[in-house]
């Protein structure tokens, strides 16, 4: 049942628009993907811009989450506290999640989608039949085009130099993603914990592309030069003296309370989230309307 | 409330990827080539790895297989999955493998004769005979080899490493006299001089989409289906079209049956259709349940189609009545129904050969005797 969704929404939907991007960008199915991933990331572009915004504003917050955590040694007390903070200051610790949720299909959609378009027996080709829309251009484009730029789209990262190279590129995107994501650890172990995964996530993902079609993996370093793209859009790259495109709408870091205490309120920070009031949610105003 | 992860679950999502690709399944070649059959000795390949002589009596019995692990020059011998059906000439048996080897095993006792490799692609189309003795063969990235049949050696008049397409060569070529004719995946036909590899005709004919079967008419012209869901009649001397393209209903991967007036094919919505090829025209067609891949045979009178479902179904040539359907009872067919006498052998995906009666209309499966069993 899921299986078939899967197929129903994500897949043959995917099978076939890199058919048809392949057969508007002269056959080229490397093309294709790249265009593709363009077109994914402009679509979610909403999303990404919230989930870097909601990032920025965890950094921001981190102060008075410190305090927090200092302050209070009832667990139960401390994460109430700490929800508190997080609505106060209009910050969902969930909200990366949107864009990574939406990947995740995308990426095991794209692992099929290449497998299948790109057929590796002649079995495979027959069988692709079943997955394309009966619409004679999308018919007639097949099959597609396997190599771009001298690399074998279907071969895998370990075979060969080709494969080898786009698993380096990969691993090199990936960590400059990384490196162009704003850190909000401010505690010495959290960051070191953070430096740690920006060596380890380049490396697991370069590893993991040893095993994945190399289409999978142009897609994934086109996402990641994307995603740096969009990175130095919204935090700027200081170290090239570039500002920030889309300037945040988050609170500054917030000063942690002068004399905290169970019933005191935290400093307010200088950009609230929203028009309804100070570190008021629509439902709370609401409330104090009933 | 702990604070939130996102490069750990990148890493998780990352790793469940990696779990699902695992359980990703994609069909591995497994082969097509229908059976070859003299003087009742059938040679079948009943796996991807393993062509078997089969004596077709009453049980049927394996005579020999190929690789046989007892011979000490097979020990070692593999092959992947085998497209084309075998030649059989002057006691030869000669096949190719997806895997890019190119065989030649004693009719009588499985012998090797000869191996050749190193060529450059997967061997879907091929080999096929060309004047006595020579093997015709292309590979899926678009090389055309010709080779001696006594020994495997490249025709010196060819280039060396073949003569390049553009497109990858997937049909079968077919051979008329000394000429080749040779398809690609890229829609385009070319006929070529087997002795020297020149072009026969100044420009190629181009189809909308890949062309991935081919086969030569009774009346000269040749059958060429495609992906772009058309049949075209090309004539051979000039590569032009000699008559209207048959527009079909879905792809067409098949080579026709025909009683010389009339051919007889299916595409992959499962219809199939009669056409005659004296003019184009169609004279019937016919809706099955599975996409047809298998070429048709006519045998004593009837039309006897496998199809994807999988089914053996039986068909009145005259006016395309279905006069009967028998399920298979697993796999699926994509290698042609081949004529033996009043009979049919239909083989299906699991190595498993059935036996069509169109005189009953019935299926019944050959339970075959291993050697020595």
């Amino acid at each position: 049942m899921i299986g078939d969704l899967f197929h129903l929404i994500i897949l043959q939907p995917m099978i076939n628009l890199l058919v048809l991007l392949s057969h508007l960008l002269f056959g080229s199915f490397g093309l294709a993907i790249i265009a593709f991933t363009i077109l994914v990331r402009v679509f979610t572009f909403p999303l990404t811009l919230r989930q870097l915004h909601q990032t920025r504003a965890m950094q921001a917050l981190q102060p008075r989450i410190q305090e927090i955590q200092k302050k209070y040694s009832d667990p139960r007390r401390r994460q109430e506290e700490m929800l508190k903070a997080y609505r106060e200051a209009g910050v969902n610790p969930l909200g990366c999640l949107g864009p990574m949720l939406i990947q995740f299909p995308i990426l095991i959609g794209l692992y099929y989608a290449i497998r299948r378009t790109l057929p590796e027996s002649p079995e495979a080709l027959e069988q692709l039949s079943n997955q394309l829309y009966n619409w004679s251009f999308i018919q007639r484009a097949v099959p597609l085009e396997e190599h771009f730029l001298g690399l074998d789209l279907r071969a895998f990262g370990n075979e060969g130099l080709g494969g080898f190279v786009m698993v380096l590129l990969v691993g090199l995107t990936t960590w400059l993603q990384s490196r162009t994501t704003v850190s909000y650890a401010t505690d010495e172990r959290a960051r070191a914990q953070q430096q740690m995964m920006n060596w380890m996530l380049p490396v697991m993902f370069a590893f993991f592309a040893l095993n994945f079609p190399i289409g999978v993996s142009l897609y994934w370093v086109v996402n990641s030069i994307v995603g740096i793209g969009f990175n130095i859009a919204v935090y700027g790259l200081p170290a090239l003296n570039i500002e920030p495109i889309f300037h945040p709408k988050t609170p500054a870091p917030a000063a942690a309370p002068a004399q905290p205490g169970p019933s005191s309120r935290p400093a307010p920070a200088p950009h609230a989230r929203t028009s309804h009031g100070p570190r008021r949610s629509k439902r709370q105003n609401r409330r104090r309307r009933s | 409330m702990k604070r939130p992860r996102p490069f750990l679950r990148v890493l998780l999502a990352a790793l469940a990827v990696i779990l699902l690709a695992g359980c990703a399944r994609v069909a591995n070649p497994e082969g097509w080539a229908p059976p070859v059959v003299a003087d009742d000795l059938a040679f079948v390949f009943l796996s991807k790895d393993r062509l078997a002589a089969v004596e077709l009596g009453d049980p049927p019995r394996v005579r020999w297989t190929f690789p046989d692990e007892a011979k000490p020059d097979q020990k070692d011998l593999r092959f992947e999955a085998v497209y084309t059906a075998p030649v059989l000439h002057e006691g030869v048996v000669y096949f190719a493998s997806y895997d890019g080897q190119l065989f030649a095993v004693a009719a009588d006792d499985g012998t090797l004769r000869w191996r050749a490799s190193g060529f450059t692609g997967s061997i879907i189309g091929g080999p096929v005979l060309a004047d006595g003795d020579t093997l015709v063969f292309g590979t899926t990235e678009g090389r055309l080899y010709a080779v001696s049949a006594a020994d495997g050696a490249p025709l010196p008049a060819w280039p060396e490493g073949g003569v390049r397409f553009d497109g990858g060569i997937w049909a079968p070529p077919v051979v008329d006299g000394s000429t080749v004719y040779v398809a690609t995946m890229d829609g385009e036909l070319r006929a070529l001089r087997l002795p020297d590899a020149e072009p026969d005709w100044e420009e190629p004919f181009r189809a909308e989409g890949a062309i991935p079967d081919l086969a030569l008419l009774p009346n000269g012209l040749l059958f060429v289906p495609s992906l772009d869901r058309h049949v075209y009649f090309v004539d051979p001397r000039t590569g032009d079209e000699a008559l209207p393209p048959f527009e079909a209903t879905a792809w067409v991967w098949t080579t026709p049956a025909s009683d010389g007036q009339t051919i007889y094919f299916g595409d992959f919505n499962g219809t199939v259709f009669a056409v005659d090829i004296t003019t184009g025209t169609e004279r019937w067609r016919t809706e099955l349940r599975g996409k047809v891949k298998a070429p048709p045979a006519l045998v004593a009178g009837t039309l006897v189609v496998a199809d994807r479902s999988p089914a053996v179904n039986f068909l009145d040539p005259e006016t395309g009545e279905l006069l009967n359907r028998v399920p298979l009872p697993s796999g699926t067919v994509r290698a042609a129904v081949v004529p033996v006498g009043d009979e049919a052998l239909v083989l299906t995906t699991k190595g498993d050969l059935f036996r069509a009666v169109p005189a009953r209309l019935q299926v019944r499966e050959l339970a075959i005797e291993e050697a020595g069993g």
